[in-house]
């Protein structure tokens, strides 16, 4: 079994914004659409009472969570929403007709409607990117080195961020500017369960996954 | 999220041709009727399509509808199923009831397959996703005003054909759908007081930055003396107490009164209309501010 998904650590994001950006340019998203947030959540009392400079915030990249239950399939009437085999949910826009249904069962509203094409849209985890060997747009541009991409099934420490140098087995047809990747335990500090966080699971048991040490989860 | 208005007419003309059909069913089944049972077919079947009309106007492609159908697991799937059965049915007692009273086998038949097309629809929409849908409650607001608008449909298709005994019993049906409606819609103002959204505390959306914090704490002040008590009162007063004070004034006698049917008709769907854009208004996801 596979589950590619992705794992923020949000103690080294830094809100640049740059996988939001990416994201939209990557997969050529019209003005007012996201596939990818992010919220800054805070500054919030680290204990209740608390007042400035007791406080603490952190920044929060949210897209879909390729779910491993996703309602958005369930709800789908003609199965243009689906599962694939590496456990990413996509839609097939030919045979999406627009009921919006989906975009209700989705608890993180991550879902919309492209006016233009008149179909449902949402993040597809850049399949055209990952059908090639390599990482999604928003992991691979990731200015802190806080997104990673990989196989739940492996477990986090397989998963993997952009690296610092070229690919040493560039072919002529590969981009240059791809980068040879490096596991998540170059970059990110240890961490325990404790520390891993998912968003509200409200019967989807979403995939993808937070990493948050040190101050309050908060959904 | 924003008020689906072909959704809104959707549901609330399936639970007006459901409703009426089953009030019907009724009538057969205690050997009434049997004036008001040709057209309260023909009305019921013309308000479920209606419905089926409008939702097809929700669809961004309808070219592509027929084009794989057929996930059973989607709610959409099971509505499209249970309606063609509940027209299979309405054909079914039309056939028998074009020459006298439907046999009371027919009118069975019409109140559970009325009961399961309601029943299916609403459970489309009991979504986890949106805390405020996701209550059997949802089923109880749904069955009431399939009641209340049935019965004076039915009401009213009694006094045109000047059927005193079953407009008798569509009376008290009426004022009883009416009493349901307003216990419906206040028991789900106290669910609504219940249901909590994953709280941030101080958040701060960079793709709006001047955009408003989403405002889903309190639902139960907003929906009782908040930005949603006009169409909530509407819904209870207009929706529920009026057709239920109108059916009570005619409880004893009086029975044949077509404006009193009528008015209480409209009240049961304007108020229908008003808690059905609530609810839509209410409909935050759990992560609500993406």
């Amino acid at each position: 079994m596979t589950q590619f998904a992705i794992v923020t650590d949000l103690n080294r994001c830094v809100g640049c914004l740059t996988c939001s950006v990416a994201c939209k340019f990557a997969n050529d998203l019209p003005p007012g659409d996201f596939w990818l947030k992010v919220f800054r959540i805070g500054p919030n009392p680290i204990n209740e009472g608390d007042t400035y400079p007791e406080v603490e915030m952190y920044y929060k990249p949210v897209g879909c969570q390729h779910c491993r239950k996703p309602e958005c399939v369930a709800v789908c009437p003609t199965g243009a929403s689906h599962k694939r085999e590496d456990g990413t949910v996509q839609i097939d826009k030919q045979r999406c007709i627009g009921c919006q249904f989906c975009t209700m069962a989705c608890p993180y509203n991550v879902r919309y409607l492209n006016e233009v094409e008149r179909v449902v849209e949402k993040c597809t985890l850049c399949e055209q990117r990952v059908s090639q060997g390599d990482l999604p747009e928003c992991v691979r541009q990731c200015n802190g080195r806080a997104r990673f991409f990989g196989d739940l099934d492996k477990g986090l420490e397989s998963f993997m961020g952009p690296g610092t140098g070229p690919k040493p087995d560039t072919t002529s047809a590969a981009d240059p500017r791809e980068l040879e990747p490096l596991p998540i335990t170059t970059y990110s500090a240890p961490w325990s369960e404790a520390d891993i966080h998912h968003m509200t699971d409200a019967g989807n048991d979403p995939a993808s996954c937070f990493i948050l040490r040190n101050r309050k989860w908060r959904g | 999220m924003e008020v689906q208005w072909p959704l809104v007419i959707f549901t609330l003309f399936v639970c007006l041709g459901a409703g009426v059909f089953a009030m019907q069913g009724l009538l057969c089944v205690l050997g009434k009727g049997e004036k008001s049972q040709v057209p309260a077919v023909i009305a019921a079947a013309g308000a479920v399509a209606l419905g089926g009309i409008a939702s097809f106007l929700h669809l961004q492609h309808w070219d592509r509808a027929f084009n794989g159908f057929g996930q059973l697991s989607s709610g959409i799937t099971q509505e499209l199923i249970s309606i063609v059965v509940l027209f299979i049915v309405m054909a079914v007692f039309f056939a028998v009831g074009r020459k006298g009273l439907a046999p009371k086998w027919a009118g069975i038949l019409a109140i559970v397959v009325s009961i399961a097309v309601v029943a299916l629809m609403t459970t489309s929409y009991l979504m986890p996703a949106r805390p405020v849908w996701s209550t059997p409650l949802l089923y109880l607001f749904y069955f009431a005003q399939a009641f209340a608008a049935g019965a004076a449909g039915v009401w009213l298709l009694s006094c045109i054909g000047k059927d005193a005994d079953s407009a008798s019993l569509m009376v008290k049906c009426t004022a009883i759908g009416g009493i349901a409606v307003v216990a419906s819609l206040l028991a789900y103002a106290a669910y609504v007081g219940t249901v909590s959204f994953d709280d941030f505390g101080s958040y701060w959306d960079s793709t709006v930055p001047t955009a408003a914090l989403v405002d889903n704490g309190n639902l139960v002040g907003q929906l009782l003396a908040g930005g949603l008590a006009l169409p909530f009162w509407l819904a209870v007063l207009v929706g529920g107490v009026v057709p239920a004070v109108l059916a009570f004034l005619k409880w004893k006698d009086g029975h044949i009164n077509l404006s009193f049917a009528a008015v209480s008709l409209v009240c049961i769907l304007v108020g229908g209309i008003a808690f059905r854009a609530v609810l839509y208004l209410l409909g935050f996801p759990v992560f609500a501010i993406f």
